[in-house]
Protein backbone atom coordinates (compact mmCIF):
# COMPACT_ATOMS: atom_id res chain seq x y z
CA UNK A 1 0.00 0.00 0.00
CA UNK A 2 1.10 3.13 -0.97
CA UNK A 3 1.46 6.00 1.93
CA UNK A 4 -1.74 8.44 1.08
CA UNK A 5 0.59 11.21 1.63
CA UNK A 6 2.64 9.81 -1.44
CA UNK A 7 -0.65 9.73 -3.67
CA UNK A 8 -1.96 13.01 -2.99
CA UNK A 9 1.61 14.65 -3.69
CA UNK A 10 1.11 12.77 -6.77
CA UNK A 11 -2.48 13.59 -7.13
CA UNK A 12 -2.15 17.42 -6.27
CA UNK A 13 1.06 17.74 -8.73
CA UNK A 14 -0.15 16.05 -11.49
CA UNK A 15 -3.69 16.47 -11.79
CA UNK A 16 -5.29 19.08 -9.17
CA UNK A 17 -2.71 21.78 -9.23
CA UNK A 18 -0.96 20.92 -12.90
CA UNK A 19 1.59 23.80 -13.08
CA UNK A 20 0.52 24.65 -16.59
CA UNK A 21 -3.13 23.59 -16.61
CA UNK A 22 -4.13 25.07 -13.74
CA UNK A 23 -1.43 27.24 -12.09
CA UNK A 24 -0.49 28.44 -15.39
CA UNK A 25 3.16 28.79 -14.40
CA UNK A 26 6.64 28.50 -16.47
CA UNK A 27 3.92 29.59 -19.66
CA UNK A 28 7.16 30.81 -21.59
CA UNK A 29 9.07 27.90 -22.54
CA UNK A 30 5.58 25.74 -22.43
CA UNK A 31 4.27 28.21 -25.10
CA UNK A 32 7.68 28.48 -26.77
CA UNK A 33 8.78 25.13 -27.45
CA UNK A 34 5.82 23.04 -28.08
CA UNK A 35 5.66 23.20 -31.94
CA UNK A 36 6.91 19.61 -32.13
CA UNK A 37 6.59 16.50 -29.95
CA UNK A 38 9.87 16.21 -29.81
CA UNK A 39 11.12 19.48 -28.55
CA UNK A 40 8.52 19.04 -26.09
CA UNK A 41 9.47 15.97 -24.94
CA UNK A 42 13.24 17.44 -24.42
CA UNK A 43 12.30 20.32 -22.83
CA UNK A 44 9.91 18.33 -20.50
CA UNK A 45 12.84 16.27 -18.99
CA UNK A 46 15.27 18.70 -18.79
CA UNK A 47 12.80 20.83 -16.01
CA UNK A 48 12.02 17.50 -14.77
CA UNK A 49 15.36 17.06 -13.50
CA UNK A 50 15.47 20.19 -12.70
CA UNK A 51 12.41 20.23 -10.79
CA UNK A 52 14.07 17.12 -8.80
CA UNK A 53 17.50 17.89 -8.28
CA UNK A 54 16.83 21.36 -6.67
CA UNK A 55 13.44 20.26 -4.70
CA UNK A 56 15.95 17.59 -3.00
CA UNK A 57 18.25 20.22 -2.53
CA UNK A 58 16.12 22.63 -1.16
CA UNK A 59 14.94 19.83 1.03
CA UNK A 60 18.10 18.80 2.54
CA UNK A 61 19.20 22.08 3.31
CA UNK A 62 16.17 23.48 4.73
CA UNK A 63 17.28 22.84 8.37
CA UNK A 64 20.15 26.10 7.53
CA UNK A 65 17.93 28.27 4.96
CA UNK A 66 17.51 31.68 7.09
CA UNK A 67 14.19 33.00 6.25
CA UNK A 68 15.02 36.06 5.30
CA UNK A 69 17.46 35.09 2.22
CA UNK A 70 15.56 31.80 1.44
CA UNK A 71 14.59 33.60 -2.37
CA UNK A 72 18.12 34.30 -3.20
CA UNK A 73 19.15 30.77 -2.04
CA UNK A 74 16.80 29.17 -4.89
CA UNK A 75 17.75 31.31 -7.57
CA UNK A 76 21.57 30.40 -6.76
CA UNK A 77 20.39 26.18 -6.16
CA UNK A 78 17.90 26.40 -9.58
CA UNK A 79 20.40 28.38 -11.72
CA UNK A 80 23.68 25.69 -10.39
CA UNK A 81 21.03 22.92 -11.79
CA UNK A 82 20.09 24.37 -14.33
CA UNK A 83 23.73 25.14 -15.65
CA UNK A 84 24.79 22.18 -14.74
CA UNK A 85 21.94 20.27 -16.77
CA UNK A 86 23.09 22.42 -19.70
CA UNK A 87 26.33 22.02 -20.18
CA UNK A 88 25.35 18.21 -20.23
CA UNK A 89 22.82 18.10 -22.82
CA UNK A 90 25.10 20.53 -24.94
CA UNK A 91 27.95 17.45 -25.08
CA UNK A 92 25.48 14.82 -24.86
CA UNK A 93 22.29 15.62 -26.69
CA UNK A 94 24.18 18.58 -28.81
CA UNK A 95 21.53 18.81 -32.06
CA UNK A 96 18.63 19.00 -29.69
CA UNK A 97 20.55 21.24 -27.50
CA UNK A 98 21.00 24.09 -30.40
CA UNK A 99 17.31 23.11 -31.41
CA UNK A 100 16.15 24.23 -28.07
CA UNK A 101 18.68 27.02 -27.41
CA UNK A 102 17.96 29.88 -25.29
CA UNK A 103 15.09 28.08 -23.70
CA UNK A 104 17.52 25.68 -21.47
CA UNK A 105 19.52 28.39 -19.71
CA UNK A 106 15.80 29.77 -18.84
CA UNK A 107 14.65 27.17 -17.17
CA UNK A 108 15.91 29.03 -14.57
CA UNK A 109 13.26 31.40 -14.46
CA UNK A 110 10.22 29.18 -14.90
CA UNK A 111 8.27 30.18 -11.62
CA UNK A 112 7.12 26.41 -11.24
CA UNK A 113 10.25 25.47 -10.06
CA UNK A 114 11.14 28.35 -7.41
CA UNK A 115 7.50 28.34 -6.57
CA UNK A 116 7.88 24.58 -5.49
CA UNK A 117 11.28 24.84 -3.69
CA UNK A 118 9.40 28.13 -1.52
CA UNK A 119 5.64 25.95 -1.16
CA UNK A 120 6.70 22.48 -0.72
CA UNK A 121 10.18 21.64 -0.61
CA UNK A 122 11.38 24.08 2.09
CA UNK A 123 9.10 22.30 4.28
CA UNK A 124 9.32 18.86 3.88
CA UNK A 125 11.69 16.18 3.78
CA UNK A 126 13.89 15.37 0.57
CA UNK A 127 11.92 11.69 0.05
CA UNK A 128 8.43 13.95 -0.32
CA UNK A 129 10.21 17.24 -1.90
CA UNK A 130 11.54 14.66 -4.76
CA UNK A 131 8.86 13.16 -5.52
CA UNK A 132 6.85 16.34 -5.78
CA UNK A 133 9.33 17.63 -7.78
CA UNK A 134 9.38 14.38 -10.16
CA UNK A 135 5.41 14.69 -9.96
CA UNK A 136 5.17 18.39 -10.78
CA UNK A 137 7.64 17.87 -13.38
CA UNK A 138 5.92 14.62 -15.31
CA UNK A 139 3.01 16.70 -15.01
CA UNK A 140 4.41 20.17 -16.57
CA UNK A 141 5.99 17.65 -19.53
CA UNK A 142 2.06 15.83 -20.08
CA UNK A 143 1.35 19.46 -20.59
CA UNK A 144 4.04 20.15 -23.05
CA UNK A 145 3.79 16.57 -24.80
CA UNK A 146 0.22 17.11 -24.96
CA UNK A 147 0.27 20.53 -26.58
CA UNK A 148 3.41 19.50 -28.90
CA UNK A 149 1.43 16.23 -30.36
CA UNK A 150 -0.97 18.44 -30.70
CA UNK A 151 0.39 21.06 -32.93
CA UNK A 152 3.05 19.29 -34.84
CA UNK A 153 -0.49 16.76 -36.18
CA UNK A 154 -2.41 19.82 -36.68
CA UNK A 155 0.74 21.98 -37.79
CA UNK A 156 2.57 19.67 -39.99
CA UNK A 157 0.60 16.08 -39.99
CA UNK A 158 3.53 14.28 -38.36
CA UNK A 159 4.03 13.04 -35.06
CA UNK A 160 7.75 12.43 -33.72
CA UNK A 161 9.48 14.40 -36.31
CA UNK A 162 13.37 13.57 -35.53
CA UNK A 163 13.47 11.62 -32.87
CA UNK A 164 16.67 10.60 -33.51
CA UNK A 165 18.10 13.95 -31.68
CA UNK A 166 16.96 12.28 -28.43
CA UNK A 167 17.03 8.65 -28.56
CA UNK A 168 19.86 8.31 -31.01
CA UNK A 169 20.46 7.16 -34.71
CA UNK A 170 17.62 4.10 -34.70
CA UNK A 171 14.66 6.59 -33.63
CA UNK A 172 14.95 7.98 -37.01
CA UNK A 173 12.20 5.77 -38.13
CA UNK A 174 9.73 6.37 -35.61
CA UNK A 175 8.84 9.10 -37.77
CA UNK A 176 4.79 8.82 -38.04
CA UNK A 177 2.73 10.33 -41.01
CA UNK A 178 -0.56 10.89 -39.20
CA UNK A 179 -1.83 12.94 -42.31
CA UNK A 180 -1.24 11.69 -45.96
CA UNK A 181 -0.33 14.77 -48.35
CA UNK A 182 -1.12 17.47 -45.49
CA UNK A 183 -0.06 20.69 -46.50
CA UNK A 184 0.41 21.76 -43.34
CA UNK A 185 -1.89 24.62 -41.13
CA UNK A 186 1.12 27.49 -40.86
CA UNK A 187 -1.31 28.91 -37.34
CA UNK A 188 -0.78 25.64 -35.25
CA UNK A 189 3.26 26.42 -35.72
CA UNK A 190 2.90 29.82 -34.77
CA UNK A 191 2.48 31.23 -31.17
CA UNK A 192 -0.82 32.05 -31.78
CA UNK A 193 -1.42 27.98 -32.07
CA UNK A 194 0.43 27.65 -29.15
CA UNK A 195 -2.13 30.07 -26.97
CA UNK A 196 -4.93 28.31 -28.54
CA UNK A 197 -3.85 24.93 -28.15
CA UNK A 198 -3.04 25.80 -24.22
CA UNK A 199 -6.68 26.99 -23.70
CA UNK A 200 -8.35 23.96 -25.52
CA UNK A 201 -6.42 21.47 -23.20
CA UNK A 202 -7.27 23.59 -20.29
CA UNK A 203 -10.97 23.74 -21.65
CA UNK A 204 -11.12 20.03 -21.28
CA UNK A 205 -9.18 19.83 -18.46
CA UNK A 206 -11.94 21.93 -16.92
CA UNK A 207 -14.68 19.33 -18.41
CA UNK A 208 -13.46 16.54 -17.37
CA UNK A 209 -13.34 17.93 -13.83
CA UNK A 210 -17.10 19.62 -14.01
CA UNK A 211 -18.08 15.97 -15.00
CA UNK A 212 -16.28 14.65 -11.80
CA UNK A 213 -17.76 16.95 -9.88
CA UNK A 214 -21.75 16.73 -11.09
CA UNK A 215 -21.02 13.03 -10.89
CA UNK A 216 -20.21 13.53 -7.63
CA UNK A 217 -23.17 15.29 -6.68
CA UNK A 218 -25.76 13.19 -8.18
CA UNK A 219 -24.82 10.68 -5.94
CA UNK A 220 -25.29 13.58 -2.83
CA UNK A 221 -28.99 13.93 -3.28
CA UNK A 222 -29.61 10.55 -1.70
CA UNK A 223 -28.33 11.19 1.34
CA UNK A 224 -29.87 14.79 1.39
CA UNK A 225 -33.40 13.26 0.65
CA UNK A 226 -33.04 10.46 3.49
CA UNK A 227 -31.52 12.97 6.09
CA UNK A 228 -34.78 15.53 5.18
CA UNK A 229 -36.79 11.69 5.86
CA UNK A 230 -35.71 11.58 9.11
CA UNK A 231 -37.79 13.94 11.96
CA UNK A 232 -36.25 17.24 12.51
CA UNK A 233 -35.40 17.69 16.42
CA UNK B 1 16.50 28.54 11.74
CA UNK B 2 20.82 27.72 11.77
CA UNK B 3 21.38 28.49 15.54
CA UNK B 4 21.62 24.78 16.25
CA UNK B 5 23.95 23.78 13.76
CA UNK B 6 26.73 22.18 15.67
CA UNK B 7 25.09 18.89 16.50
CA UNK B 8 23.98 17.87 12.54
CA UNK B 9 28.12 18.69 11.94
CA UNK B 10 28.90 16.40 14.94
CA UNK B 11 26.42 13.98 13.72
CA UNK B 12 27.37 14.24 10.47
CA UNK B 13 31.24 13.47 11.27
CA UNK B 14 30.60 10.54 13.29
CA UNK B 15 28.71 9.14 10.04
CA UNK B 16 31.46 10.03 8.13
CA UNK B 17 34.17 8.27 10.44
CA UNK B 18 32.68 5.15 10.16
CA UNK B 19 32.51 5.27 6.18
CA UNK B 20 35.96 3.44 5.45
CA UNK B 21 36.38 6.00 2.74
CA UNK B 22 36.49 8.62 4.84
CA UNK B 23 39.49 6.72 7.25
CA UNK B 24 41.57 5.73 4.10
CA UNK B 25 40.90 9.74 2.95
CA UNK B 26 42.17 11.14 6.27
CA UNK B 27 44.17 9.38 8.76
CA UNK B 28 43.06 9.98 12.51
CA UNK B 29 45.28 12.86 13.45
CA UNK B 30 44.46 14.72 10.26
CA UNK B 31 40.84 14.09 10.82
CA UNK B 32 41.51 15.20 14.69
CA UNK B 33 42.56 18.54 13.00
CA UNK B 34 39.52 19.20 10.71
CA UNK B 35 37.54 18.36 13.06
CA UNK B 36 38.89 21.13 15.70
CA UNK B 37 38.54 23.61 12.41
CA UNK B 38 34.86 22.63 11.75
CA UNK B 39 33.77 22.61 15.10
CA UNK B 40 35.61 26.15 15.77
CA UNK B 41 33.98 27.78 12.39
CA UNK B 42 30.55 26.54 13.12
CA UNK B 43 31.45 28.57 16.68
CA UNK B 44 32.51 31.60 14.85
CA UNK B 45 28.94 30.74 12.51
CA UNK B 46 26.65 30.39 15.49
CA UNK B 47 28.12 34.02 17.21
CA UNK B 48 27.92 35.97 14.06
CA UNK B 49 24.90 38.38 13.93
CA UNK B 50 21.90 37.08 12.03
CA UNK B 51 22.24 39.46 8.97
CA UNK B 52 26.00 38.05 8.76
CA UNK B 53 25.02 34.42 9.08
CA UNK B 54 22.66 35.28 5.86
CA UNK B 55 25.74 36.91 4.05
CA UNK B 56 28.28 33.53 5.55
CA UNK B 57 25.36 30.87 4.51
CA UNK B 58 25.01 32.82 0.61
CA UNK B 59 28.43 32.94 -0.03
CA UNK B 60 28.61 29.28 1.43
CA UNK B 61 26.30 27.97 -1.56
CA UNK B 62 27.50 30.07 -3.69
CA UNK B 63 31.22 28.70 -3.70
CA UNK B 64 29.58 25.17 -3.46
CA UNK B 65 27.31 26.14 -6.60
CA UNK B 66 30.27 27.15 -8.66
CA UNK B 67 32.24 23.94 -7.61
CA UNK B 68 29.60 21.81 -9.31
CA UNK B 69 29.14 24.35 -12.35
CA UNK B 70 32.99 24.36 -13.04
CA UNK B 71 33.11 20.81 -11.98
CA UNK B 72 30.40 20.44 -14.23
CA UNK B 73 32.48 22.32 -17.16
CA UNK B 74 35.99 20.90 -16.54
CA UNK B 75 34.19 17.26 -17.06
CA UNK B 76 32.17 18.11 -20.19
CA UNK B 77 34.63 20.78 -21.96
CA UNK B 78 36.33 18.42 -24.23
CA UNK B 79 32.98 16.43 -25.44
CA UNK B 80 31.13 20.13 -26.02
CA UNK B 81 34.26 21.10 -28.17
CA UNK B 82 34.39 17.37 -30.35
CA UNK B 83 30.82 17.64 -30.52
CA UNK B 84 30.81 21.11 -32.10
CA UNK B 85 33.72 20.16 -34.22
CA UNK B 86 32.11 17.11 -35.68
CA UNK B 87 28.64 18.89 -36.26
CA UNK B 88 30.42 21.68 -38.54
CA UNK B 89 32.50 19.06 -39.83
CA UNK B 90 29.33 17.09 -40.71
CA UNK B 91 27.86 20.75 -42.60
CA UNK B 92 31.34 21.04 -44.29
CA UNK B 93 31.28 17.27 -45.50
CA UNK B 94 27.37 18.08 -46.86
CA UNK B 95 29.14 20.42 -49.09
CA UNK B 96 32.35 18.86 -49.92
CA UNK B 97 32.33 14.88 -49.84
CA UNK B 98 34.70 13.82 -47.78
CA UNK B 99 35.84 11.56 -51.06
CA UNK B 100 36.60 14.76 -52.49
CA UNK B 101 39.65 15.86 -49.90
CA UNK B 102 42.49 14.60 -47.93
CA UNK B 103 43.07 17.78 -45.70
CA UNK B 104 41.31 18.43 -42.39
CA UNK B 105 39.05 21.25 -43.74
CA UNK B 106 38.72 21.93 -40.04
CA UNK B 107 42.81 22.89 -39.40
CA UNK B 108 42.97 24.39 -42.61
CA UNK B 109 41.22 27.60 -42.58
CA UNK B 110 41.66 31.63 -42.74
CA UNK B 111 40.18 34.64 -41.14
CA UNK B 112 39.32 37.35 -43.79
CA UNK B 113 37.69 40.59 -43.70
CA UNK B 114 34.47 40.31 -45.44
CA UNK B 115 33.21 41.84 -48.30
CA UNK B 116 31.88 45.65 -48.31
CA UNK B 117 29.75 46.53 -45.28
CA UNK B 118 29.72 42.77 -43.98
CA UNK B 119 33.03 43.71 -43.12
CA UNK B 120 31.61 45.30 -40.07
CA UNK B 121 30.16 41.94 -38.91
CA UNK B 122 33.51 40.60 -38.15
CA UNK B 123 35.67 38.49 -40.31
CA UNK B 124 34.60 35.79 -42.32
CA UNK B 125 36.17 32.26 -41.58
CA UNK B 126 36.94 29.81 -44.61
CA UNK B 127 37.23 26.60 -44.65
CA UNK B 128 39.82 25.24 -47.45
CA UNK B 129 39.22 21.61 -49.07
CA UNK B 130 42.44 20.20 -50.48
CA UNK B 131 43.55 16.47 -52.70
CA UNK B 132 47.08 15.53 -52.89
CA UNK B 133 47.68 19.65 -51.47
CA UNK B 134 45.79 20.95 -54.47
CA UNK B 135 42.74 22.89 -53.96
CA UNK B 136 39.46 21.77 -54.66
CA UNK B 137 37.14 23.94 -52.79
CA UNK B 138 36.77 26.81 -50.24
CA UNK B 139 33.95 26.94 -47.90
CA UNK B 140 32.67 31.01 -46.72
CA UNK B 141 30.77 31.20 -43.73
CA UNK B 142 28.51 33.55 -45.35
CA UNK B 143 25.72 36.17 -43.66
CA UNK B 144 22.68 37.51 -44.95
CA UNK B 145 21.99 40.25 -42.42
CA UNK B 146 18.80 41.34 -44.81
CA UNK B 147 16.56 38.13 -43.48
CA UNK B 148 13.12 38.61 -43.03
CA UNK B 149 14.05 38.34 -38.97
CA UNK B 150 17.69 38.72 -38.33
CA UNK B 151 20.81 37.55 -40.18
CA UNK B 152 20.66 34.48 -41.75
CA UNK B 153 24.05 32.58 -41.32
CA UNK B 154 25.30 30.15 -44.74
CA UNK B 155 27.96 28.66 -45.72
CA UNK B 156 28.76 28.59 -49.25
CA UNK B 157 31.10 26.14 -51.28
CA UNK B 158 32.72 27.69 -54.36
CA UNK B 159 34.81 24.97 -56.15
CA UNK B 160 38.03 26.09 -57.29
CA UNK B 161 36.72 26.99 -60.82
CA UNK B 162 34.13 29.14 -59.60
CA UNK B 163 31.37 26.87 -59.58
CA UNK B 164 29.06 26.72 -56.58
CA UNK B 165 29.56 23.23 -54.69
CA UNK B 166 25.89 24.24 -52.49
CA UNK B 167 25.28 26.36 -50.07
CA UNK B 168 23.36 25.42 -46.25
CA UNK B 169 21.77 27.77 -43.70
CA UNK B 170 23.65 27.34 -40.68
CA UNK B 171 21.33 29.63 -37.85
CA UNK B 172 18.63 31.75 -39.09
CA UNK B 173 15.39 32.46 -36.88
CA UNK B 174 12.90 33.32 -40.23
CA UNK B 175 9.03 32.18 -39.98
CA UNK B 176 8.46 28.70 -39.01
CA UNK B 177 6.67 27.07 -42.16
CA UNK B 178 7.02 29.75 -44.36
CA UNK B 179 10.77 31.25 -44.41
CA UNK B 180 12.42 28.36 -42.71
CA UNK B 181 12.02 26.39 -45.94
CA UNK B 182 15.38 27.58 -46.73
CA UNK B 183 16.62 24.84 -44.08
CA UNK B 184 17.40 21.70 -46.07
CA UNK B 185 15.96 19.24 -43.44
CA UNK B 186 12.82 21.50 -44.56
CA UNK B 187 12.93 21.80 -48.09
CA UNK B 188 15.49 20.95 -50.93
CA UNK B 189 15.35 24.57 -52.22
CA UNK B 190 18.75 25.49 -50.70
CA UNK B 191 19.90 22.43 -53.55
CA UNK B 192 19.33 24.99 -56.29
CA UNK B 193 22.34 26.39 -56.02
CA UNK B 194 24.59 23.75 -56.79
CA UNK B 195 26.62 23.34 -59.70
CA UNK B 196 25.78 27.56 -60.14
CA UNK B 197 28.21 30.17 -61.15
CA UNK B 198 28.49 34.06 -62.17
CA UNK B 199 27.99 33.35 -65.46
CA UNK B 200 24.94 30.30 -64.89
CA UNK B 201 23.17 32.75 -64.60
CA UNK B 202 24.16 35.75 -65.36
CA UNK B 203 24.56 38.55 -62.97
CA UNK B 204 21.16 39.89 -63.77
CA UNK B 205 19.22 37.11 -63.22
CA UNK B 206 20.87 36.68 -60.05
CA UNK B 207 17.21 37.01 -58.09
CA UNK B 208 14.51 35.68 -56.97
CA UNK B 209 11.99 35.42 -59.47
CA UNK B 210 9.85 38.39 -58.35
CA UNK B 211 12.73 40.49 -58.96
CA UNK B 212 13.17 39.12 -62.40
CA UNK B 213 15.32 36.30 -61.65
CA UNK B 214 16.17 32.66 -61.60
CA UNK B 215 15.66 31.55 -58.50
CA UNK B 216 12.07 30.48 -57.35
CA UNK B 217 10.59 32.15 -54.07
CA UNK B 218 8.07 30.97 -51.32
CA UNK B 219 4.59 31.11 -51.19
CA UNK B 220 4.20 33.82 -48.76
CA UNK B 221 7.73 34.34 -48.20
CA UNK B 222 9.80 36.37 -50.80
CA UNK B 223 12.26 38.30 -48.55
CA UNK B 224 14.05 35.45 -46.72
CA UNK B 225 14.91 33.99 -50.53
CA UNK B 226 16.13 37.02 -51.79
CA UNK B 227 18.38 37.68 -49.13
CA UNK B 228 19.95 33.96 -49.04
CA UNK B 229 20.23 34.60 -53.15
CA UNK B 230 22.24 37.97 -52.60
CA UNK B 231 24.02 36.74 -50.05
CA UNK B 232 25.30 33.71 -51.93
CA UNK B 233 26.27 35.94 -55.20
CA UNK B 234 28.19 38.23 -52.57
CA UNK B 235 29.99 35.19 -51.69
CA UNK B 236 30.83 34.15 -55.67
CA UNK B 237 31.65 37.30 -56.37
CA UNK B 238 34.02 37.80 -53.14
CA UNK B 239 35.58 34.65 -54.24
CA UNK B 240 36.46 35.98 -58.26
CA UNK B 241 37.84 38.92 -56.28
CA UNK B 242 40.04 37.01 -53.55
CA UNK B 243 40.63 33.52 -55.54
CA UNK B 244 44.71 33.57 -55.27
CA UNK B 245 44.08 34.53 -51.69
CA UNK B 246 41.38 32.09 -50.99
CA UNK B 247 43.40 29.40 -52.38
CA UNK B 248 46.92 30.29 -51.51
CA UNK B 249 48.38 26.72 -50.78
CA UNK B 250 49.70 26.80 -47.20
CA UNK B 251 53.29 24.28 -46.48
CA UNK B 252 51.81 23.71 -43.06
CA UNK B 253 48.24 24.31 -42.74
CA UNK B 254 49.37 25.96 -38.83
CA UNK B 255 51.77 27.80 -40.40
CA UNK B 256 49.38 29.37 -43.57
CA UNK B 257 47.88 31.56 -40.28
CA UNK B 258 45.54 28.85 -40.41
CA UNK B 259 43.50 28.47 -36.81
CA UNK B 260 41.98 25.51 -35.52
CA UNK B 261 37.87 26.70 -35.55
CA UNK B 262 36.65 27.81 -31.73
Amino acid sequence: MIDPAYRKIAYDALWKNNQAFVALLGLCPLLAVSNTLVNALGLGLATLLTLVLSNLAVSLIREHIRHEVRLPIFVLVIASVVTVIELCMNAFFHELYTILGIFIPLIVTNCAIIGRAEAFACKNPPDKAALDGLCIGLGFTLALVLLGGMREVVGSGTLFARADLMFGEGAGDWFITVLEDYPGFLLAILPPGAFIGLGLLIAVKNLIDARIKKAAKALLPISRSSRSDAPLP
Amino acid sequence: MAKNAKPGVDWLLLEARRASWWRALFPSRALAGLRQLIAHAVKLYAGLAPASQAGVLLGILSFTGMGLVGLTHWLTASIIAEQERSALLQSLHALVPATQHDNDMLADTLELAGPGAAAAAGPITVYRARKDGRPVAAVLTAAAPDGYNGTIRLLVAVRQDGTLAGARVVAHKETPGLGDLIEEAKSDWICVFSGRSLTDPDEKRWAVKRDGGAFDQFTGATITPRAVVRAVYRSLVYFRDHQDELLAAGADPRASGGTTHD
